[in-house]
Parts: C-alpha cells; structure tokens; sequence
C-alpha cells in the first residue's frame, strides 16, 4: 500500500540504483555546460519506407524510398538575459543563413493508381544534385534540461513525372512529423545531442510535403498508407575556450594606504574587474559565468597602519586587506557583491556574467597579500590572471608587486629601488661615517610613518631622521633647520608626541622616541629611535643630549636610541650680539645652534676636542693678575693690554680658556665648536693671554683643519688650531642608525 | 621665557624679527629643495607643551622661516596678504579638548607691514599675549594651538601661494596649587618676572624672581633672571657677581660636565662689556657745574681725560665719587667747548683701556 501510487518498474530502478551506489546520488553534469557552445556540427538522416498494394476506390500500388543526410553547422545566436526592459531570449543555434549545408540524399518513389481502366504512374527520383533550403534551430532551456530542435529544411527539386511525364520542380519537406518540432532532454553527461525518431506515415498528409509527386497514387485510398519516416540527428558540439583576466585602471600605480587619524577606517580601495574572455582575447560569444569569486589571500597583519599610527596599544593585526560591503554596492560595483569570511571574500550572485568587478580596500600604508578571482563557467572553475601578466600569475599579487617582495613595484621603480632587497638598508646619503642606512629597512621606508597626523613615505636613498620638537620656538625651527642643513639628512621634525612609541610626560620624565614600533611580518632592520628637543622643565645651566637627569652623562658618540632627548636649556634661546670688528654687529642664533649641536650629538658627532678643562682662577694682587701664582698679561688680540672685571668683593675671577686641540678647536664655522672660551694662552710668551669673545658656528664641518680664528698663520695666532686627532670633520662622523650604537668611540 | 620677553623688548614688541645671519661664513652645501612652503611653528610662553596657571602671563608665538633658512642660496620667499598686512595671512587656531574654537582676546603691538620677505637673513615672527589678567578669565582645560599660513588667494608679484600648518602646541591652563615644585615654581615667577621686563619694570621683575629665589636660591632660571633685572636696574656689577657665583655654582654641582653653562657665561660676557664699556653720562645744572656718572665697578679703574679740540686730551680726575652701582664726578664750569671721555683700566698701574 506504501508504494501504491508508484509503477512498480520505479520502483525497482529506485532500489537498484541505491543499492549499486550506497546512500549517494550520481552527480548529473550541470546543464549550463551547453551553454558554452558556440557552433553545433549537426548531422540529420532521414529516411522514409512505404510500400503497398491496395484496393480501394481504386487500386493502387506504391512504393517510397527516401534515404538523406545534411551535414551542416548551427552557430550560436546570443541570448538576451537580465537586461532590463527586454524579455529573456535563451541563445540559439541555428543555420538559417548558411549556404554551406551538405545533402546526400537517395529518392525512388513509385506510385499506381488504377481506376478501371485508366491507370496514372507517378515517379519521383533523386537527381545527380539536390540542394537543401532552409534551416534547423536548436533551443536548450537549462531549467527545464531539454532541448527543442526545430528542423525545417526542404530538400529538393527532384525529379518527378505523371505518366512519363515531367512534373514542375517540387521540393520535399524534411522535418520532424509533421509539428516539424523535436523537444529531448538534455544528456545528463557528455555534450552530443544524439537521437532518432519515428513518425507513423500514415499521420503524414500529402500537404506536408513530406511524400513526394509519388503519394498522388494514393489520393483516393489514403488509409492504405502505411510505414514510417524516421528522423535522425547528431549534434556534436564546439566548446569556447575561455578564461578569465582581471584589470583595474590603477592596479599598477596603486599603492596601499591606510588612515593614520582613524586606523578603523580604510584608506583607499583598489578596484578591480574580472572578465570573461576567449582564449584569444575575445568576448566569449556562449560562455558565461555563473558568478565571480574574489578571495583574498595571505593578507598581511602588520601591526596598525603605518611604523608609528596608531599608538603600540591600540594598533591591531588585523588583515590589512578586505572586502568592505558599501565599496561593493552599486554604483560603485556593476554588480553587488556578497561579503563574507571577515572580508576575505566577495562573490556575485548567482546569474550570467561577463564581468565582475570588486573594491578591495587597504588598512595600511604597507598592506600586501594576494587575490584569487574565480569565475564559474558552465560548471568549470576559471581562476583569473592579471591581464598584462604574460606569467599569467595566479593568484594576483597586491599591490602589483614582485613575488620576492612586499613592496609595490611602482613606489620602488618611483624611487629607483628597483633592485633592492625589502630588507635593504643601505642608503649612503650623506655619506657620514662608514656605517651606511638609518635603521629602517626599505619596507619600512616604503610602509611609512605619520608625522603630524599626515602620512609620510621615506626617501630610500637617503638617511632618515625623526624630530619631536616640544620646543616649537624659533630657536628649536631655525636650530632644526641648521641641524637640517648641516647633516643633510632627511629631517622629519614636525612629529608628535603620540607618534612615538611612549607617550611624553609633562616634565621629562623617561620615555621612549622608539618610531618603527609597530612592525610584525615585514623586514626591520633594528628599533630604530628619534629625538625629541625637550625644554629642561628646570633650568640646569646647559643643555645636553640625554633625557633622564641622573644620568645625563651618557657621553658622546651614541646614536639616537642612546640618547632620545635633547634637553635644552630654558635660557638658551635668544641672540647674542657679535662684534665682527668692521664696524658691524651680527646677530648669530645662539640658542638654535646650541639645539643643532645637541642634535648631531645624538648621531655620534663628538666635539672637536676633548677638554678645555675646568675655568681657571685669575687673582689681582696688589693691581697684577696672577693665575695660579704666575703673573699673567691679559691683552687683546692686538696686544694692547685688557681690563678684567673680577667678581665684585672679590679679587678673583674664574674664566674658561681654551685649550689648543681642545673644544674650541677647528672650523670655527662648525655649531659642534664651543665658543665660551674667554681667553686662550699665547704660544710665545706664557704670560701673555689673550682674552676673546667667540662666537657659534652656523654649519656643520667637513674638516678637522682650524679655520678663521683657528687657521693657521693667523695674527697673532690660530687660536686653537685644528681639531683634535680624530675629531672635527664632524660630516664625516655622522651615523644616525640604532645598528651602529655603540661603535663610535673615536 | 626669559629670553622670549627679551626679544620682545629689543626688538620693539612683537614685530617681524630681521635677524641677520653671518651669510658670509655659512659655507654650506645647499639642500635640494621640494618646495619653497615655510617652516612654521607655534609655541606658547616658549614652549610646545606649556602648563601656566592662571594669573600667569600668557603669549603666543607664531615663527616662520624659510625652509632653506641655513643656506647662502635660499631662494627668498615673499609673504604677502590678499588684503593689508601680511598677519592677515596667518591664523591662529585655537581648540578646546572638545574641539571647540576659542577667541581670546590677544594684545598686540605691532604695526605690520604689507609683505615680508623670509630668505637666510630673515625670519617672521609674531607674538600676540594676555596679560596676567586677562588669563585669570580662561578656563581651565586642555588647548591645542596651531597656526596656519594661508596665502592661496595672495595676489602680489613674487608673493608665495600656498597653505602650511604647523604641528600643534598644546596648552594647559590651571589654578594654581597650594605648593609649588621648584619647576613649578620657576615657570610661574620666571613668567611673571619676564612680563614684567617686557613692560620695562625691572623692580617688580626683580620682586617676582625673588619670589622663587626665596624658595629655591640656587635656581638657574631664578640667578640668570635676576640678573638681568638688576642689569637693567643699573646694578651691573651686582648682576655680574650673582652670574659669576652662579657660574661657581654651576661647576660644584656638576663636576663631570657634558657641557658648560654656555648662557651663564654668555650673560656674564654681555655683563662683563657693559662694565668695561661704560656710557658716560653728563648733566648740565643751571650754573654750568657739569656732573659725569656711568656704571662702575670696583675692580676697575677709571680714568676721565678732558680736550676742547677732541684732539689733545689731558687728565681730567681719577678720583671719583661712590654711590651705589655708578661713579660720580662733578666739576665746574670749564669753558664753552669741553669733551670728556673716560677709559677703564683694572684697578692696576698697567694701564689698560
């Protein structure tokens, strides 16, 4: 009773075919398949048997023998699909048109019709060459999985007489019955629509053009008529070889970004389209995508969006590329997009597409990864390659970049880095001392920092150097500006604080100017550090390179992460007046060049010399100078003699005076000079001191040899002389990368 | 600070500051240049991060420089304005840590002109402040202040076209606590002690850093300050005293020095030819008795020698009158031309000028 509404023989099919196959279903192939068809070679056969003796009205005797193929080629007639306002036309093939139909066909129809005495003889023959008229359709619904093949040829003339007579030329019919219609499922596999089928002649009319002149012997006994017109038909297919490429008009010029103010949101999207194509380049003329599938691939994580942005704490490691839904929506996309898999993926509904195209927006300024674009066609799964890509790589990498590198090519090539390693650091400008690079590997130049909430990309062939100026005077402008100058280097001075890795007290606390925190996969070369210009919360009577009070001796020769501060005196600001002894003033930045000199402490330039020692004590007695017991002639430089003001109630008077190779030695040009010296000692007469006023330098040195008031052969003497062995020639000491601390003891 | 009210006074308060740079020694590599935007910068009492209480003085200012300012061949830059001077260019924003804009109400004394010019001897400024007063009126918060050039409507030949902000100063007005740490100390009186050198009242800059020296008597900021009120007071020798004691303090403390007291020993320099270049000053009474002072200092001799022709000159007295801080002589009518000069020498016979 449970299977009562079912034929028995279904039954059993049913069971037979779980049986041999478990629990499973066999997969049918999908019926989308043929669409991919551009030209059916088709193969029709026809034949047609009846023969007979009959009486009836009168008697008759036939006999019809047709046998036929057309050999000919439906191409396709692309279909209307998803276009608004027009209906959906299903593609068709069809040869109407063609002229290129081949016919062979046999016809030898006799036909008897004997009414008492009179008798008409029909014949019809097939001569030497027949032609074929008309054309087949065939039309394939994928839903319903059948297809219709209209056959609505004529072939013909033949030959044809009454009573020997010639007959006017006659075409035959060659369809399928007289509905001239074939509706067939489509084969559950493979691509060959193959068939026959049977029509019962007798279901045949003279009208339909089916019989030849011989079924005139007939007329009067139709229901004589019996056997059978057979259609045949073979269809063998030609597939479109098709394949998907993928374009965006900035893919090659595109380089990643984030956003340094909010890290959440994306800083710029890359939009790329994949399309369906042939093999040569063409618009597939059958083949359609089911959908397009974008992934994204071994996204990178790197901490925040940039070196620096945002601070350690809130930078994340988050894929720094993803699918974002309102970059995926009309109008933005032809086609909307379903997001799914955090963002990793983007795919298009079901339909038939040519193109798709997708946003893939980037969360950093260093983001790479790779894109894998899928296009389902007629069940087959096409991966995308880059259009211009004659390595046709897949999947694509992002940005356009080469497989050994996280770097854009564009940015590299900008830069002329072609060659260069991610993890290079070998920029050589300026020069300095012999260790090349500034402690950020090319990735990291390439990735960027933010200074000031804007977004900076490094130069990579030059060194770079960062500045905190919590200063902001105009002293700390123009003394960055000298410092600038003087190095050559690459100054970013315009940071703030929370662009370091530590955030900055009030009042000098410790803290750290470490800049290329937030780094993970990509190449780093070292915890490279900067510097920030801090304004001593408390007057110490100097500045000085270093940060923490107790231990602000960290000597010289460091490098940045040695140092991370300078501290600047509240008073060393201001201009100082200096008289040039022409009868001019000059007013020369006494406190920017105390900040520049600070500055190039911090990248391992030492002073000129050692030691000037401490202030000497002069005493007056008895109204002459003694130093240390020794009657001393304190003159000018033009040997005219010199008061001294000693300390009021006091008869002594300490001053610093300079030392030969010592630190007011050198270019006295160079900010790395000292100029407190108040006197210095004559080279010929030990009594004699000159007593002087110097003044800052303004440059930064390439010679250790003593200029202007230290040059040789000056009058009455160069001050000073050259700088100390190993010293002066400060451009030539200069190292500002964290890799070398420490190496620096000259 | 300290030298920020300074440089308000030398230079004629808050006016565009022509700072000649030795050109003729920078022997500099010049720096390729992106761009000929300026650097700007914006600080508060001196500083990028500045705390001031209220009933502090406050002042803003805004320096600009051209971006190549330490090279011979910076190419110049010409700030101008689409209307009047060039100050109308720059803006100052100022935030609340809400976002909210703040209009305070800035004295300033300036009368700019239409353009200047920013090249390598050159600089802009612009100081704009509030009284001790005026700030006792602001709220307490948290500001940012940053400054904007903005000179893309400037029409004038030459003039630069563009826009360029500066990196924000931050600013935090309080009340004042009930103790001050000494670096608390010293940025209130410090302030208050400089305002009052820029209003040209050195008695009561002194009476505010005594304040702090009271507190804190080895204070740096406290010595160099009050040295200069007293300098300015006519009370040179002593200020040159408290420089040189500090100076004394100064190596004691720190005994392994990285660096020497380089604005000590500057201002006991700028003290020290004060002393040995003394202006001679002369008053004329009704009767013709002509009297002659000038800042003396008893560790120098002084000499005043007399001519009528400027020519020939002949000793006119060595021996002087005391009063604090300057040297008197008076003398009687002598004759229709008379000169007088006076030459410093150590209180020695070696004769030094």
């Amino acid at each position: 009773m449970l299977f009562s509404g079912f034929p028995k023989v279904a039954l059993l099919s049913a069971f037979a075919f779980f049986s041999n196959h478990g629990l499973s279903l066999a997969a049918s192939e999908d019926p989308t398949r043929f669409l991919a068809v551009t030209n059916w070679y088709a193969t029709f056969t026809r034949t047609l048997r009846s023969a007979g003796v009959g009486d009836g009205v009168c008697h008759t005797e036939w006999s019809f023998s047709h046998s036929g193929e057309i050999k000919t080629e439906l191409p396709l007639l692309p279909g209307i699909h998803g276009i608004p306002g027009l209906p959906d036309i299903p593609p068709r093939w069809t040869d109407i048109g063609k002229t290129n139909q081949s016919l062979v066909f046999q016809l030898h129809d006799t036909g008897t019709e004997t009414c008492g005495d009179e008798s008409d003889v029909y014949r019809a023959d097939a001569p030497g060459k027949m032609q074929v008229y008309q054309s087949a359709v065939l039309q394939l619904d994928t839903t319903a999985t059948n297809y219709t093949l209209g056959l609505g040829y004529f072939v013909g003339p033949y030959d044809a007489t009454v009573n020997g007579d010639p007959f006017p030329p006659t075409t035959l019919a060659w369809t399928a019955g007289s509905q001239g219609i074939i509706t067939e499922p489509l084969p559950a596999s493979g691509m060959i629509l193959q068939g026959q089928r049977s029509y019962p002649v007798d279901q045949i009319t003279v009208y339909d053009g089916i019989l030849t002149i011989a079924s005139s012997a007939l007329g009067n006994e139709l229901e004589l008529l019996h056997g059978e017109l057979v259609i045949g038909w073979t269809l063998t297919p030609v597939l479109e070889e098709v394949e998907v490429v993928v374009d965006g008009p900035d893919y090659e010029d595109w380089l990643p970004k984030g956003d340094v103010k909010d890290w959440t949101k994306g800083g710029d999207t890359l939009y790329l389209t994949a399309s369906l194509q042939t093999k040569d380049g063409n618009i597939p003329l059958a083949a359609r995508a089911k959908n397009f599938k974008f992934e994204l691939l071994n996204v990178s994580t790197e901490k925040g969006v940039c070196l620096n942005r945002p601070h350690e704490e809130f930078a994340d490691t988050k894929a720094d590329l993803k699918f974002v839904a309102q970059s995926n929506q009309p109008p933005l996309v032809a086609f909307p997009l379903q997001i799914d898999n955090g963002g990793m993926t983007a795919t298009t509904a079901d339909g038939q597409y040519l193109i798709a195209t997708a946003g893939v927006s980037s969360f950093d300024f260093g983001a790479y990864g790779e894109i894998k674009v899928t296009a389902t066609v007629n069940g087959t799964n096409i991966v995308g390659y880059y259009k211009k890509d004659s390595t046709k790589t897949k999947p694509i990498l992002l940005p356009k970049r080469q497989p050994n590198s996280f770097i854009a090519d564009k940015w590299k090539k900008d830069h002329g880095v072609t060659g260069l390693a991610d993890d290079d650091d070998a920029e050589n400008e300026p020069v300095g001392d012999s260790h090349t690079g500034d402690g950020f590997s090319l990735y990291e130049e390439y990735r960027g920092f933010s200074q000031n909430l804007t977004h900076i990309r490094l130069d990579p062939k030059k060194k770079d150097f960062f500045i905190l100026d919590r200063m902001k005077t105009s002293d700390s402008l123009l003394g960055i500006a000298m410092f600038t100058d003087g190095t050559g280097l690459n100054v970013h001075s315009r940071m703030l604080a929370e662009e370091f890795h530590a955030a900055l007290g009030a009042n000098g606390e410790l803290f750290d100017t470490l800049v290329n925190f937030n780094h993970s996969n990509g190449p780093h070369t070292i915890d490279q550090h900067g510097i920030a210009i801090i304004r001593s919360p408390t007057a110490k009577g100097r500045s000085y390179a270093g940060t923490d009070p107790k231990i602000e001796n960290r000597g010289q020769g460091g490098t940045p992460g040695h140092y991370l501060t300078v501290t600047i005196d509240p008073a060393s600001s201001g201009w100082k007046r200096v008289d040039t002894g022409n009868g001019h003033s000059q007013i020369r930045p006494v406190g920017a060049a105390d900040i520049a000199h600070e500055l190039s402490h911090t990248c391992a330039v030492w002073h000129h010399g050692d030691s000037d020692g401490d202030p000497v004590l002069w005493q007056i007695i008895n109204s002459e100078v003694f130093e240390y017991g020794l009657q001393i002639e304190p003159r000018r430089e033009n040997n005219t003699l010199m008061a001294i003001v000693f300390q009021e109630g006091s008869s002594s008077a300490a001053l610093v005076i300079g030392a030969p190779q010592g630190q007011h030695s050198g270019d006295d040009n160079c900010y790395m000079r000292y100029y407190t010296s108040e006197a210095y000692r004559s080279a010929v007469n030990n009594k004699v001191r000159y007593l002087v006023d110097e003044a800052p330098g303004l440059a930064l040195c390439n010679s250790s040899k003593g200029s202007g008031v230290n040059a040789a052969g000056r009058s009455p003497q160069s001050r000073y002389g050259d700088a100390a062995a190993n010293r002066g020639n400060c451009k030539a000491q200069l190292c500002v990368s964290d890799v070398y601390d420490g190496k620096h003891q000259r | 600070m300290i030298s920020l009210f300074h440089k308000l006074m030398s230079h004629g308060r808050c006016r565009f500051v022509a700072a000649a740079l030795l050109i003729s020694c920078l022997r500099l590599l010049s720096q390729a240049a992106d761009t000929n935007a300026p650097l700007v910068s914006i600080s508060v009492n001196d500083s990028g991060e500045a705390q001031v209480f209220r009933g502090m003085p406050l002042l803003v200012s805004v320096s600009l420089i051209n971006p190549h300012a330490l090279s011979a061949e910076a190419v110049p830059v010409v700030i101008g304005s689409s209307q009047g001077a060039w100050t109308n260019s720059v803006r100052v924003d100022i935030l609340d840590s809400a976002g909210n804009s703040q209009s305070w109400p800035f004295n300033s004394g300036i009368l700019p002109s239409a353009t200047i010019i920013l090249d390598s001897a050159n600089f802009g400024r612009l100081d704009r402040w509030l009284n001790p007063d005026q700030t006792l009126n602001l709220s307490t918060g948290a500001y940012s202040l940053r400054v904007v050039l903005d000179t893309t409507s400037v029409t004038t030949d030459g003039a630069w076209q563009g826009i360029v902000e500066s990196a924000p100063a931050t600013l935090e007005i309080v009340d004042e606590p009930a103790t001050l740490s000494e670096a608390r100390a010293e940025n209130k009186y410090s302030q208050l002690a400089n305002y009052e050198m820029f209003l040209n009242n050195p008695t009561n800059a002194l009476n505010r850093i005594n304040q702090l020296l009271a507190d804190y008597p080895t204070n740096f900021a406290g010595l160099r300050i009050k040295a200069r009120a007293l300098d300015a007071l006519g009370r040179t020798a002593e200020a040159h005293t408290l420089t040189a004691q500090a100076i004394e303090s100064f190596y004691a403390i720190n005994t392994v020095i990285q660096e020497p007291p380089i604005n000590l020993l500057l201002l006991q320099r700028e003290l020290e030819q004060t002393l040995l270049n003394p202006t001679l000053r002369l008053t004329v009474a009704q009767n013709q008795e002509v009297t002659m002072d000038w800042i003396g200092h008893p560790s120098l001799s002084y000499t005043v020698e007399n001519s009528t022709n400027l020519l020939a000159w002949s000793l006119f007295s060595t021996n002087f009158n005391l009063a604090p801080d300057r040297y008197f002589l008076t003398a009687p009518k002598i004759g229709e031309n008379a000169f007088f000069r006076l030459s410093v020498g150590n209180a020695s016979s070696s004769g030094a000028r």
